[in-house]
């Protein structure tokens, strides 16, 4: 009987709820999934993307449901749309072999040669373009682990083969920890940008009266570098850089979205 | 003592060994070599011309046997009386490897006038025949002489052609005819400017008539080269040479008289040959090509392209090869023209001088690389190459064929489709393979599995677990590690360890053996210092005894520890303290008992 109170009160606080009483009932993730799948292949592009943002949205951030918004704007034309998303799915699912195949022919599809040459230390790092973060890290817990665990070991048996076990995995955790350090580098400090209108003017300054340098087309990737009243300053890999409008482009990794 | 006893001993063995190996030697030439896959079978003229009045050599060269129960049956030999000149084996050792053969020369005197195949010769060799080449020999008619008897010694000199073109070459023969032994001949050719004499083999020497006398003649061939129109003179040549004499007076003349002992007498001698007259011709304006490079004599052309299919991108070989007789030199570096869509590469030519006793002749091969870019059929042009043929007295031109080269789609642009097994290299099995061509290109589907839609794991890798998993490990080991580093410094750990441990440490020193009473007194003292907590310097039998019975242990085995301490004191008081004892065998039997009994 002492419960009654609280219950009566619970029970106000979720019939007064604007969710509950007003909005509209939130259909669960997995029906959305399904509607934007079969709009897609009913050819309804524009719902399938509206059905695959929402989930995204939704906090379904993944590389499949990217993947699929990145088809569903290739078959809407929007080519800047698609490499974005492709590029967003490629964080999480960089060996799918369906989305590495459609981001080569959307990039085949682009007007502007961009040559960027990979960095020696992104060479020397090669296994981290086919590896997505989150991988990396459970190699590295591994190694370090074993790692800690064979030095455990080593407090009660000083064998020389634990002595030759531990270099090597001492050798492996050093490899693990700096690829993990490598690749969350390269994850949160990734600059990239893709150029979604479909033909854009790279001014000198962030106003439209200023000269144009050169010009982009959609799907161009580029590098951000810092925004200024609706303006963004980018860079290409050469030595060319610039100003365009913000809404004429979007960073492949979002700070507040991907983790 | 012992050098000298090895020395004979080294030399005996050194003997043994040099002796087998002349012993295997000597049985390889010994035993006949047949193998019917390693026999050969050579016909061999010593010329390809001779005159009604020479004898010609002609040897049959049988390799891989040395058997002289072979004898070759010679065909084409109707018009000619053979004489059998013998026979001569060889054993050759190239690279290791014994070839082993036997020469059959024969003495041929043309019949008749013409020209005649002679071979193949035949042998038959474990039931199979094998058969020779044939050689060509052209029979002419001996020179009109003057009949006079020349003597025993004189010199001739004849040109192939009186008339002939620039850049033509003609063959000068100089032959010495001799009835007499000569030795040390020297010659000295005639200098005429334009013309270049370029001496065609080696020396050939044969059995001849003249005037109806039997000479041995002596043949040096050059190929003369005139650069420039005009009438010339060959002068004499000139040949030196000393004359060896017989002293028929002198009953050992014979003997004596032998060129091998030098005894002989010899006079010089000096030789000349009449002078011979060249006219010259220049060659015709008339006809004369535009790309027309000098080129005289008798040449012909061939050309192929292999592979006549490719893919893009790949290579075909174009090979133009220019061979005969004639200012070979001459021969121009033909150029390919441009072709669309195709990159061609030149190879840098190359040019085989050859001489023969006919002249001087040679090939040049040139090659291209043809690298098609696109797909289809490429047209590859026809070469030119024009010369002067001499024997016709005109201008001839030469053409390659135009060769069409299939070109396929590159590697890139097509994929093989391959209904066999992986690895299976048998492409005689099943049907023909087809290129899988390309027809259209689009994105691949959407993915619709409920698995996609599964939230990423990143957020894991910003909760505490993160961290927790980041710094656990090293958190638990860091643990462990302080642990038992308290453990080891505290005083009442410590000495509860070390007397846990006392017992075994005493026994391990025991079992190592070989200890001296001294190391085993301090054994026994460590023992029991650590093992009762004790700080004894100086131990006795009595005070050790009493030690063991206060903690538990039996009076007997105490009584036993205490004879045992004694032993060990007599010997290090005796003066044997340094020396081994086996009073340590009976010692952890007794540790372990005791280990038992202490409380």
């Amino acid at each position: 009987m002492r419960r009654f109170p609280w219950l009566l009160i619970c029970s106000l606080f979720f019939l007064s709820s604007p969710s509950t009483g007003k909005g509209p009932v939130e259909k669960p993730s997995e029906e959305i999934f399904f509607e934007a799948n079969q709009a897609y292949r009913d050819g309804r592009y524009q719902e399938a993307t509206e059905g695959y943002l929402r989930l995204v949205e939704n906090g379904f951030q993944n590389g499949h449901v990217y993947y699929n918004l990145g088809n569903a704007c290739f078959r809407l034309g929007d080519l800047g749309r698609a490499i974005l998303f492709y590029e967003r799915a490629r964080l999480f699912i960089p060996r799918d072999a369906d989305l590495n195949f459609n981001l080569s022919y959307a990039r085949d599809q682009t007007l502007d040669a961009i040559n960027e040459s990979p960095s020696f230390i992104r060479q020397s790092f090669f296994w981290l373009d086919e590896v997505n973060l989150h991988e990396v890290f459970l190699g590295f817990m591994l190694f370090n682990v074993l790692f800690f665990g064979i030095l455990f070991v080593r407090l009660f048996n000083n064998s020389e083969w634990t002595y030759y076990l531990l270099i090597a995995l001492l050798i492996f955790a050093l490899i693990g920890s700096s690829s993990l350090a490598l690749k969350w580098y390269q994850a949160k400090s990734d600059d990239r940008a893709v150029v979604l209108a479909k033909e854009v003017d790279v001014l000198a300054g962030p106003h439209s009266q200023d000269t144009v340098l050169f010009r982009l087309h959609e799907g161009a990737i580029v590098h951000y570098e810092r925004s200024e009243d609706g303006w963004c300053l980018i860079h290409l890999s050469g030595e060319r850089r610039g100003w365009l409008r913000a809404q004429d482009l979007e960073r492949i990794y979002a700070p507040s979205g991907q983790g | 003592m012992t050098t000298s006893m090895t020395k004979p001993a080294r030399s005996r063995s050194l003997l043994k060994k040099n002796a087998s190996g002349f012993l295997i030697l000597l049985l390889l030439t010994l035993v006949p070599v047949r193998s019917m896959a390693g026999v050969s079978l050579t016909l061999h003229l010593d010329r390809s011309e001779a005159t009604l009045a020479d004898t010609v050599t002609m040897v049959v060269k049988i390799s891989g046997t040395r058997s002289g129960n072979i004898r070759p049956v010679l065909h084409g030999l109707e018009e000619f009386t053979v004489g059998e000149g013998g026979t001569s084996s060889r054993v050759e050792i190239i690279n290791g490897r014994v070839n082993a053969g036997i020469d059959y020369t024969y003495f041929l005197q043309p019949k008749k006038v013409g020209r005649f195949e002679l071979g193949p010769a035949e042998i038959q060799v474990e039931g199979k025949v094998l058969t020779s080449n044939i050689a060509t020999l052209e029979v002419k008619a001996p020179a009109q002489r003057s009949g006079a008897d020349r003597g025993p010694l004189f010199l001739e000199a004849e040109v192939s052609t009186h008339d002939l073109f620039v850049e033509e070459q003609c063959i000068y023969t100089l032959k010495l005819y001799r009835r007499i032994r000569v030795r040390d001949p020297s010659l000295s050719l005639p200098k005429v400017e334009h013309i270049v004499f370029k001496q065609l083999g080696e020396p050939i020497e044969y059995q001849s008539t003249y005037g109806g006398l039997d000479y041995r003649v002596l043949e040096i061939r050059y190929a003369l080269l005139p650069a420039k129109e005009g009438d010339y003179v060959l002068g004499p040549s000139t040949m030196q040479m000393t004359v060896l004499q017989a002293d028929n007076r002198s009953p050992f003349g014979r003997f004596f008289n032998d060129p091998f002992f030098s005894f002989s007498p010899g006079r010089p001698q000096t030789l000349t040959t009449q002078p011979l007259e060249l006219k010259v011709h220049p060659l015709p304006e008339e006809g004369k090509p535009a790309d027309f490079s000098g080129l005289v004599g008798d040449f012909r052309m061939e050309s192929k392209l292999e592979p006549s299919g490719v893919r893009a991108g790949e290579s075909a070989t174009l090979t133009v090869s220019v061979t005969g007789r004639g200012n070979a030199n001459r021969i121009p570096d033909l150029k390919i023209p441009e072709m669309n869509h195709t990159k061609i590469y030149a190879d840098q030519p190359v040019l085989e001088m050859k001489e023969d006793e006919k002249g001087l002749g040679g090939t040049k091969v040139m090659k291209w690389a043809l690298v098609p870019e696109r797909p289809g059929k490429i047209e590859v042009p026809s070469l030119r190459l024009s010369f002067f043929d001499a024997q016709r007295g005109e201008y001839r031109v030469l053409n390659t064929p135009s060769y069409t080269l299939s070109v396929l789609p590159g590697e890139k642009e097509a994929v093989v489709a391959s209904t066999s097994l992986p690895g299976s290299r048998d492409t005689k099995a099943g049907p023909v393979k087809q290129e899988i061509k390309e027809l259209g290109k689009d994105i691949l589907p959407i993915h619709t599995g409920i698995k996609d839609l599964s939230v990423s794991n990143r957020a894991f890798m910003k909760g505490p677990a993160f961290y927790l998993a980041l710094l656990g490990p090293f958190s638990l080991y860091m643990m462990a590690f302080c642990a038992l580093k308290l453990r080891k410094r505290s005083p009442a750990l410590l000495n509860r360890s070390r007397s846990r441990n006392a017992s075994k440490e005493l026994i391990k020193q025991c079992r190592r053996g070989g200890l001296s009473a001294n190391h085993l007194m301090d054994a026994v003292k460590d023992y029991m210092n650590n093992r009762f907590n004790l700080s004894i310097g100086a131990l006795t039998a009595d005070e050790a005894a009493k030690v063991f019975e206060r903690h538990g242990v039996r009076v007997e085995t105490a009584e036993k520890m205490r004879s045992l301490i004694r032993k060990l004191e007599d010997a290090v008081y005796t003066g044997k303290g340094e020396e081994r004892t086996e009073a340590g065998k009976d010692l952890p039997a007794l540790v372990k008992a005791m280990e038992k009994e202490i409380r």
